[in-house]
C-alpha cells in the first residue's frame, strides 16, 4: 500500500516513512545507491529500502502492482507505461532526471578487425565504414549481422538506430536489432550472436576489459544531453505522499551532485563494484567514471539544470522514438506533458518545503 | 482444465530446473506441448521464440531476458510467435499482478485469447507458490533439527551440572524459557555459550 506512506509517518511520528526503490545494475544507478550510502535519504526521513531488479520490465511491473513506491527508469519508460505500451495504462509521474548519456555503442572485435585498419581508430567511428564491408559480410554468413539495444522502448535503441542509419544503414533492413539484457550482451558477443550493442555502462566498458569489443561511439556523440534514466512514481503515490516525492527528490539531487564531484567518481567506482551493486572490477566501472579514452569527462553526468523535467527534452526524446516508431505516431506532446511534472520538483525546493 | 490447455505450444524459462521441470511435467499432463529450450548458453531468447514459435510463454520474474521476450512484438509487429504480456488489453490485471506476486510471468503470442491461457497462468501460479512453500517447509524442517540437536546438547550439560535425570533436565529448561519468555533453542543456546565460556 505504497499511497499509506504519509499518513503512517503521521501515525508513527517518530518513525521515518518505509519506501522500497528498485534500480538496475549500471553505472547510472548512482545516484540512488549514493543517496542511500551517503545518509541522504535518512536525513529527509526516509527509510528507504533499494531493491537490485534484473529487468527493466521487472521494475516497470513492481512499480505497476506497488510492490515498488519508485525506481530509476530509462526516460522513455514512464511515458510507455503511462500510454499503456506493453503493460496496462499506469499513470506514472517523472519527478527528476537522474543522468544524461552514459551509453556506448560496442562492436565486436571481429568486426573492429574487418573494418578498414585506419578507419577503427577514428572515435567516434562512424557506422559508414561498417556499411561499406555489410554487403561482403553478409553474404560470407549468409545471414544480417545482429545488434541488440537492452530494451525495445528506450534510449539505447533510439541511440543504436541514430547511428547506424547516420552511416547509411537501415537498421530494418540491413541488419537485425533485438533486445538483450545488459548483463548478457558481453556473453553473447563471445558466443558469436551478437556483432554489437548499445547499452549503458559499464557494458562497454566490460566487453573492452574481456577483449571482445570496444565502445566506438558515445551517446554522447549520437545525442548530447538527452535525458538517460529518470526516477519516477505513480502519479497517484505523487499525489497522495507530496512529502515524501519532495524528500525523495531532495536527497537524490543532492546524491547527484555528490557523484558529480570530481574526486568523488574512483571511490563511486570502488562502491558501485560491490557483489550486491553491480558485481564487476571497479576498475572496469572506473574507466567511464573517470574519464578514461574513449570517455570524455562530460560523458557521465549526475548534477546539472537538466535534473529538472523539461518539457523540451521531453518532446526531443518524443520526437527520437516516433522515428523509429518506437511509440504510436499519434502520440502527442499532451502525453509527455502529463508524465513530467517540474512543479513537484520546484515544490520540493520552495521556502516552504526546503528542510 | 484439459480440453482449455490442448496443444498449446508453451516454452519453461526457468534458472531453477527442478521448478522448470515440475511445470514441464505439469503442463505436459494437460495436454500442452511443451518446448524445451536448447542447453546453455542459451541464445538471445528473441531468437529462440522465432524459431521455436510458442504460444505461451512462462518465465520467472527475475530472469533478465524478460526484456528481450517482451520486446519482440514491438520490433516484428507482423510477427508471429512474438509474445505479448498477459496484462494485455482484455487481459485479468488481478491474475497477472497474482502472478507476478507468486514471481512468474507469462506471455502469450498476440491474439490469443487470454481466457485461453489464463488456465496456464493458474497452473504456473500454483506451481510457483507450491515450490516455495516447499522451500519454506524445508527450512522450517532444517530449523527445526538444528533447534533439537541444540536442545539436547544443553539437556546433557543441565544433567551433568545438576546431576539430574533427562526429564528434570528438560523441565528446568522449560520453565527457563517461560520465565524469560524466550524460545526453547535460544535458552538452550545461551547455555551451551556460557558452558563453553566457563570450561576454557
Amino acid at each position: 500500500m505504497p499511497f499509506l506512506v504519509d499518513s503512517i509517518a503521521i501515525a508513527r511520528p517518530a518513525g521515518r516513512v518505509a519506501v522500497s526503490l528498485g534500480f538496475m545494475p549500471l553505472t547510472d544507478a548512482a545516484p540512488l545507491i549514493v543517496a542511500q550510502q551517503e545518509g541522504y535519504f535518512a536525513a529527509e526521513g526516509l527509510d528507504v529500502s533499494l531493491s537490485r531488479e534484473a529487468s527493466w520490465a521487472n521494475i516497470r511491473d513492481k512499480v505497476l502492482v506497488g510492490a515498488l513506491d519508485g525506481a530509476q527508469m530509462i526516460a522513455p519508460m514512464p511515458l510507455a507505461m503511462s500510454l499503456g505500451l506493453g503493460a496496462p495504462v499506469t499513470p506514472m509521474t517523472t519527478l527528476l532526471t537522474l543522468s544524461v548519456q552514459g551509453n556506448t555503442i560496442t562492436i565486436a572485435q571481429s568486426l573492429l578487425d574487418a573494418i578498414a585498419p585506419g578507419a577503427a581508430l577514428e572515435r567516434p567511428l562512424s557506422a559508414a565504414h561498417l556499411k561499406a564491408i555489410l554487403p561482403e559480410l553478409t553474404a560470407r554468413r549468409g545471414r544480417l549481422l545482429t545488434f541488440a539495444a537492452v530494451f525495445g522502448i528506450s534510449t539505447h535503441m533510439l541511440q543504436l538506430r541514430d547511428w547506424l542509419s547516420a552511416g547509411g544503414i537501415d537498421p530494418d533492413r540491413d541488419l537485425r536489432v533485438i533486445v538483450v539484457p545488459p548483463a548478457q550482451t558481453v556473453a553473447q558477443i563471445e558466443a558469436g550472436n551478437l556483432d554489437g550493442f548499445c547499452a549503458g555502462e559499464p557494458w562497454g566498458s566490460w566487453a573492452a576489459a574481456r577483449g571482445v569489443g570496444q565502445p566506438v561511439a558515445l551517446s554522447s556523440d549520437i545525442t548530447p544531453g538527452m535525458p538517460e534514466k529518470v526516477f519516477a512514481v505513480r502519479a497517484d503515490f505523487a499525489a497522495r505522499a507530496p512529502q515524501t516525492v519532495s524528500a525523495l527528490i531532495r536527497a537524490l539531487v543532492k546524491a547527484g551532485a555528490w557523484c558529480d564531484t570530481p574526486a568523488n567518481r574512483a571511490e563511486l567506482a570502488r562502491r558501485l563494484a560491490a557483489p550486491d551493486l553491480l558485481g564487476l572490477p571497479d576498475a572496469v566501472i572506473a574507466a567511464s567514471l573517470t574519464a578514461e579514452p574513449p570517455f570524455t569527462p562530460r560523458f557521465h553526468q549526475f548534477s546539472g539544470p537538466w535534473q529538472r523535467p523539461d518539457f523540451g527534452a521531453g518532446q526531443a526524446l518524443l520526437t527520437g522514438l516516433k522515428r523509429w516508431r518506437l511509440v504510436p505516431p499519434e502520440t502527442g506532446s499532451a502525453a509527455v506533458a502529463h508524465c513530467l511534472r517540474a512543479d513537484l520538483f520546484d515544490l520540493a525546493f520552495s521556502a516552504d518545503q526546503g528542510a | 482444465m484439459k480440453r482449455d490447455l490442448m496443444k498449446l505450444r508453451v516454452l519453461v524459462i526457468d534458472a531453477n530446473e527442478a521448478r522448470a521441470a515440475g511445470t514441464q511435467a505439469a503442463l505436459a499432463a494437460e495436454g500442452c506441448i511443451v518446448l524445451t529450450p536448447p542447453p546453455a548458453p542459451v541464445p538471445p531468447l528473441a531468437d529462440l521464440v522465432q524459431v521455436l514459435r510458442p504460444d505461451a510463454v512462462l518465465i520467472e520474474m527475475d530472469n533478465p531476458n524478460r526484456d528481450a521476450l517482451e520486446q519482440a512484438h514491438i520490433l516484428q509487429p507482423s510477427g508471429r510467435g512474438a509474445p505479448i504480456l498477459l496484462f494485455a488489453p482484455g487481459g485479468d490485471e488481478e491474475a497477472v499482478a497474482e502472478a507476478l506476486r507468486a514471481g512468474v510471468s507469462a506471455y502469450a503470442a498476440p491474439g490469443l485469447d487470454f481466457a485461453k491461457v489464463k488456465p496456464l497462468l493458474d497452473l504456473a501460479i500454483a506451481h510457483f507458490r507450491a515450490f516455495s512453500t516447499l522451500k519454506a517447509e524445508l527450512a522450517a524442517a532444517q530449523q527445526s533439527l538444528a533447534d533439537r540437536k541444540l536442545i539436547e546438547r544443553a539437556k546433557g550439560i543441565v544433567m551433568r551440572e545438576r546431576g539430574c535425570g533427562e526429564e528434570e533436565a528438560y523441565r528446568h529448561l522449560r520453565r527457563l524459557a517461560m520465565d524469560r519468555g524466550q524460545r526453547l533453542s535460544e535458552i538452550a543456546q545461551q547455555i551451551i555459550t556460557i558452558t563453553a565460556l566457563l570450561s576454557k
